[in-house]
């Protein structure tokens, strides 16, 4: 048999073989103004294929929807509907302080602004907004923990992130504490990175609300709870969420130029 | 004889009946996995602790007493609502910076895998 021939695989500059996830800040949004309707401002616009997620911190009360809006009319946030979030985890700390992480995926048009619509009218509220996008493709939620409690140190139950092949997981981390923003932050331990913070302030102590985001990407399967340290003393609640990328593709034949020649039989 | 007795005393008392409120404290994916506590409004004692699960994973919560170390968890299947009772002694406190309920030294958890 007399095939010979020789692969040359061209770099392929900007088209990485393994997966990974990036993570960029999106904005921030506080307010103290009691309203059943809570916008963000303006947010950049972002990759196409991209994934917003949202930390929403507030005084306890039912979340109607969240949503992405185009902000032709901003303010408020009445544009066009571009993409509803779906609620992955929510927690409460009951009487006292109610988290949760919304998440939108493979949106096509990743900007306008964030509109919180709650069933009823709430005083105290923050929220972060954050950019994950993934080489491999739009990502998916996976796994979610959570904790409440009172003092300086926050934690969830644990969760297992096991990546697709070739590709990352993406964690986010949401505290949200009764207090102002002006208190210390603490210290994120898992999810490794510190995020976007955002808060009210004024009145009493109790009278506010801070959301602290905290993220992290690993390539490999990792087992871990959420842990903040050394925060003021609050009362707490505490959400874990995980997304996954999809498993990286082989070599597409556009990725493959071939060369060679057939030799005749012998 | 005796019941007007007792009505008499419970219009002269006037005490409120203590009622058991249940309180969700975790909704994971959407509300497919729900966790609850029930706590008595004027004991404040955290009674029960409750799953509803309808994803199609496993749904766990724990409650843990830290200066007791008193802790307990429950795990719901697919499709499975569980209910345990807790011990004494898992209760809500008074949080002196504005009346409100505060959970002290309880820190309840929970995950979707």
């Amino acid at each position: 048999m007399g095939v010979r021939q020789t692969l040359a695989v061209l770099p392929l500059l900007g088209l990485p073989l393994w997966g990974a996830i990036t993570r960029a800040v999106r904005g921030t949004a506080q307010s103290k103004t009691a309203a059943a309707v809570f916008d963000s401002d303006s947010i950049a616009a972002s990759d196409v294929g991209a994934s917003f997620v949202i930390v929403l911190a507030h005084d306890p009360a039912t979340i109607s929807s969240v949503e992405l809006r185009d902000d032709a009319i901003t303010p408020p946030c009445d544009g066009n509907l571009v993409a509803t979030f779906a609620k992955n985890v929510e927690t409460t700390n009951t009487g006292n302080v109610q988290i949760s992480v919304w998440s939108a995926h493979n949106l096509s048009a990743p900007d306008g602004c964030v509109k919180v619509t709650f069933a009823t009218s709430v005083v105290a509220k923050a929220m972060t907004i954050s950019q994950l996008s993934g080489t491999n493709g739009a990502l998916v939620f996976d796994t979610s923990a959570t904790g409440t409690g009172t003092g300086t140190d926050a934690s969830t139950a644990s969760i297992t992130c096991a990546p697709n092949s070739g590709a990352d997981c993406g964690w986010i981390g949401g505290v949200g504490t009764e207090g102002p923003v002006e208190d210390t932050a603490g210290t994120w331990v898992n999810p490794n990175n510190a995020g976007s913070r955002s808060g009210t302030t004024g009145g009493t102590a109790v009278s506010n609300i801070t959301a602290s985001e905290g993220y992290e990407i690993d390539s490999a399967s990792v087992t871990q709870a959420l842990s903040k340290t050394g925060m003021t003393s609050r009362d707490w609640a505490a959400v874990l969420a995980t997304y996954k990328e999809p498993a990286a593709g082989g070599l597409t034949i556009k990725d493959v130029h071939m060369r060679g020649r057939v030799a005749a039989p012998r | 004889m005796q019941s007007i007795r007792a009505l008499l005393l419970l219009v002269i008392g006037g005490t409120a009946q203590a009622a058991i409120v249940a309180s969700q404290i975790a909704s994971l994916n959407s509300g497919a996995c729900r966790v609850e506590i029930d706590y008595n409004d004027t004991t404040l004692a955290i009674a029960r602790l409750r799953i509803v699960n309808t994803s199609a994973r496993v749904c766990a919560a724990f409650v843990k007493h830290t200066i007791s170390l008193v802790s307990r968890s429950l795990a719901a299947q697919p499709g499975e609502t569980q209910t345990l009772n807790l011990p004494n002694g898992i209760s809500f406190s008074i949080n002196p910076d504005d009346g409100s309920l505060s959970l002290g030294p309880v820190w309840l958890g929970a995950k979707w895998e």
